[in-house]
């Protein structure tokens, strides 16, 4: 993919390193001069001096048509600008806005933008996730928080150990995709006959409002 | 006249055209709520400013919360960023449909950010180069010869 990375100190620096690996195709525009130097010695891949919230710099970065461009400043404003231009002059196809200030992950939503990253809203969310349910090791939302996937160990005193799926009633939209078995060297994709044991790894699809009807289904 | 008698008006960044903005609204009788993070911002006020100081972040949407947004008819933005001003106008028009809002943009790129929004842009440079074209060139037949 063609991707720009716009701004950014340590973020830019690892996602580069991350993008440069698999062979992206990279614009990177940075405004601190001591640091383009950095990039690009470590990098090996050429950096643009420039304020990349300024019209000309990005004209001259030549980002048209890009596939995706990610804006990492730490200036929430510049972050929309860069995302806005992007978007609206250059027909950048999708634009990663970071922000610091969780409230604006809603508002830049509102404002157009496709992707709106905060580490403290991501934080606050999977806390609230953690608490919501016990058990859970892991949980992520996905598809704009439409679609949760979350993991729970089956333990002795859980009403589907021994059952087949088949016998577990599940709430609308929620599967079990997956089963981790210790005994199985293989995953296990389960199907109707498949009978849940003590210690298995079940990885659950559901939407936000059944997560805890999926949970109370795989417990009682 | 856009403007009329006890309008609510929003200005956001008390600098020298905030600043005078507010008191002349004010002293025409709009209701006039004035933000600035920066509360020495306000000694710029007269003391017969008869608005409301309001010392906080403007581009927290809490503050426009507090400051009533969603009742003013005119909202202005006028901090010394240029991406601050145009985030500060997109929520006025796109979100909270104040009718009139004005933007001060020092770089004239930034009118590309506003394109197709009801907001006005207002830019010092291109009102300085009207000045001066004015000034140099105005009646001035023999231009050439400058």
């Amino acid at each position: 993919m063609r991707i720009v990375v716009a701004g950014g100190r340590t973020q830019a620096d690892f996602l580069i390193g991350t993008l440069v690996k698999k062979k992206h195709k990279l614009i990177v525009i940075n405004d601190d001069k001591s640091y383009c130097e950095y990039l690009t010695n470590t990098h090996k891949t050429p950096v643009f001096l420039g304020d990349p919230s300024k019209y000309f710099v990005l004209n001259e970065a030549g980002i048209q048509g890009y596939d995706v461009l990610v804006a990492l400043t730490h200036r929430d404003a510049d972050n929309l600008a860069i995302c806005q231009y992007a978007k609206r002059c250059f027909g950048v196809k999708k634009v990663i806005c970071t922000v610091a200030n969780p409230k604006n992950v809603e508002l830049f939503k509102e404002l157009g933008m496709d992707s709106v990253i905060s580490s403290t809203h991501m934080v606050a969310q999977y806390i609230a996730q953690a608490t919501n349910i016990e058990n859970i090791t892991k949980g992520m939302n996905i598809e704009d928080d439409r679609v949760v996937i979350f993991e729970t160990v089956v333990e002795p005193t859980f009403g589907c150990v021994n059952k087949t799926l088949i016998d577990i009633t599940l709430p609308a939209n929620t599967i079990i995709g997956c089963i981790i078995r210790k005994t199985s060297a293989d995953i296990i994709v389960p199907t109707g006959t498949t009978e849940i044991k003590v210690g298995d790894k079940l990885l659950i699809i559901t939407s936000p409002e059944n997560q805890k009807k999926a949970e109370a289904a795989i417990r009682s | 006249m856009i403007l009329e008698k006890r309008k609510k008006v929003i200005i956001v960044g008390c600098g020298r055209l905030g600043g005078r903005l507010a008191s002349m609204l004010s002293d025409k009788g709009y209701q006039v709520v004035v933000i600035d993070n920066n509360e020495d911002a306000f000694m710029k006020l007269p003391e017969s400013f008869g608005g409301i100081e309001i010392a906080a972040d403007g581009i927290d949407l809490d503050t426009l919360k507090y400051a009533d947004i969603d009742e003013a008819s005119v909202f202005i933005a006028t901090t010394g960023n240029d991406n601050i001003n145009s985030l500060l106008s997109q929520i006025a028009s796109r979100l909270y449909g104040v009718p009139n809002v004005f933007v001060r943009f020092e770089d004239t790129d930034k009118e590309l950010l506003i394109r197709g929004f009801n907001i006005e842009g207002i830019y010092p440079f291109k009102l300085s180069m009207k000045a001066f074209e004015d000034s140099l060139l105005g009646n001035d037949e023999e231009e050439d010869e400058i």
